[in-house]
């Protein structure tokens, strides 16, 4: 999801000063910021400290970012060491001479793991958003979690259990259809006849 | 290079499952504190990190939301040049702002003159002065979720991570 032009909308419009569009990247992003604190394991105001820090720096780099879609990655590195400063911060209060070494944690391969993972999610996220109400509902019982079984996901419907089939297989073709969801599809495409962007 | 969708449906709707749950798992509060940044974005900003919360024990690792107040609650607050206490008091709150660039209490100076701000999640924030000496005091205090936004005649801005009261 290199290219996908949802973030540099959303990037410019933050930058000239639209607010929405600011709490739009907050809440597409925060999942990857959140993962990497876990990954880290950061939580409670430790987790609050370095996230604030993320959104800041994110902030304060809006105007600067030439490359938009370069986003994920550049705040997944963001988070990496702000976690980094903050586990340091808490062991020397703690009065432990050993600074926390990067390589004892998430190595950044694993964060570029976590970067595609959540482009993924963060896409297919959208792409529901977008779907008609009745397929979006459709969709969300049959994502529950814990699963739900087909007679209870007809019955909150209202619907025959017998037409629940033909119904799941229309509403995610729609999203697989999703425009949303076309980088990831062409990704895949190129890939795996060879020619690797 | 990314994730690829998976052709059979059943996979499909695992990935959904998966891209749901990871956005139910964040903490509100994580959305929250960064989305509010963007009203002070105009500040040259630093951020002050809960230090020590008497309603969490000696040590803040517990979110300040979890826990009532005290009624008396002293909060600390640090950033890389502010020190600031806040004591919430049953009608209102003092506090005081201690300067720390260049030298760790006791060594630092008062962070005054300036203002303060409680600052709350919804609503009108409230302001006060501090004084040459770093003290301020607040008559009532806005209930609820806030953070305070020191800014320093000397130019910093520090805001604080949000609290309960």
């Amino acid at each position: 999801m290199r290219n996908d032009p949802m973030v540099i909308v959303l990037v410019h419009r933050a930058a000239a000063g639209d607010e929405p569009a600011w709490h739009a990247l907050v809440e597409r992003y925060a999942p990857l910021v959140w993962s990497v604190c876990r990954r880290h394991g950061l939580s409670g105001s430790d987790a609050d400290d370095a996230g604030q820090n993320v959104w800041l720096a994110l902030l304060k780099q809006l105007p600067a970012l030439r490359d938009p879609a370069a986003l994920p990655g550049w705040l997944a590195t963001t988070a990496r060491h702000e976690c980094l400063r903050v586990l340091n911060q808490s062991r020397r209060r703690e009065g432990r001479e050993v600074p926390v070494d990067s390589a004892e944690l998430a190595a950044p391969t694993e964060v570029d793991e976590l970067v595609l993972l959540h482009e993924r999610n963060a896409a297919v996220r959208v792409a529901l958003a977008e779907l008609s109400p009745a397929c979006r509902q459709l969709l969300e019982l049959l994502a529950h979690d814990p699963p739900l079984s087909y007679r209870a996901i007809a019955e909150r419907l209202g619907v025959p259990v017998g037409g629940l089939g033909p119904r799941r297989a229309r509403c995610l073709e729609k999203l697989r259809r999703s425009p949303r969801l076309a980088a990831l599809i062409e990704d895949d495409a190129d890939r795996s006849s060879g020619r690797q962007a | 290079m990314s994730h690829p969708l998976p052709a059979d449906d059943e996979s499909l709707l695992d990935v959904l499952r998966d891209a749901l749950g990871e956005a139910r798992a964040v903490p509100a509060a994580l959305v929250r504190a960064g989305q509010q940044l963007y009203a002070v974005r105009d500040l040259d900003l630093e951020l002050a990190r809960l230090a020590h919360d008497s309603t969490l024990g000696h040590r803040a690792h517990l979110r300040a939301e979890e826990v009532e107040g005290a009624t008396i609650r002293d909060v600390t607050f640090e950033s890389s040049s502010l020190v600031i206490s806040l004591q919430v008091l049953p009608n209102g709150a003092q506090g005081q702002v201690i300067n720390v660039a260049n030298g760790r209490p006791p060594d630092g100076r008062p962070g005054g003159p300036g203002t303060v701000q409680i600052r709350p999640a919804d609503g009108e924030p409230v302001t006060a002065t501090i004084g040459e000496h770093g003290w301020f005091a607040f008559d009532t205090v806005p209930r609820g979720r806030v953070q305070l936004l020191c800014r320093t005649a000397g130019g910093v801005n520090a805001l604080t991570a949000a609290i309960t009261i």
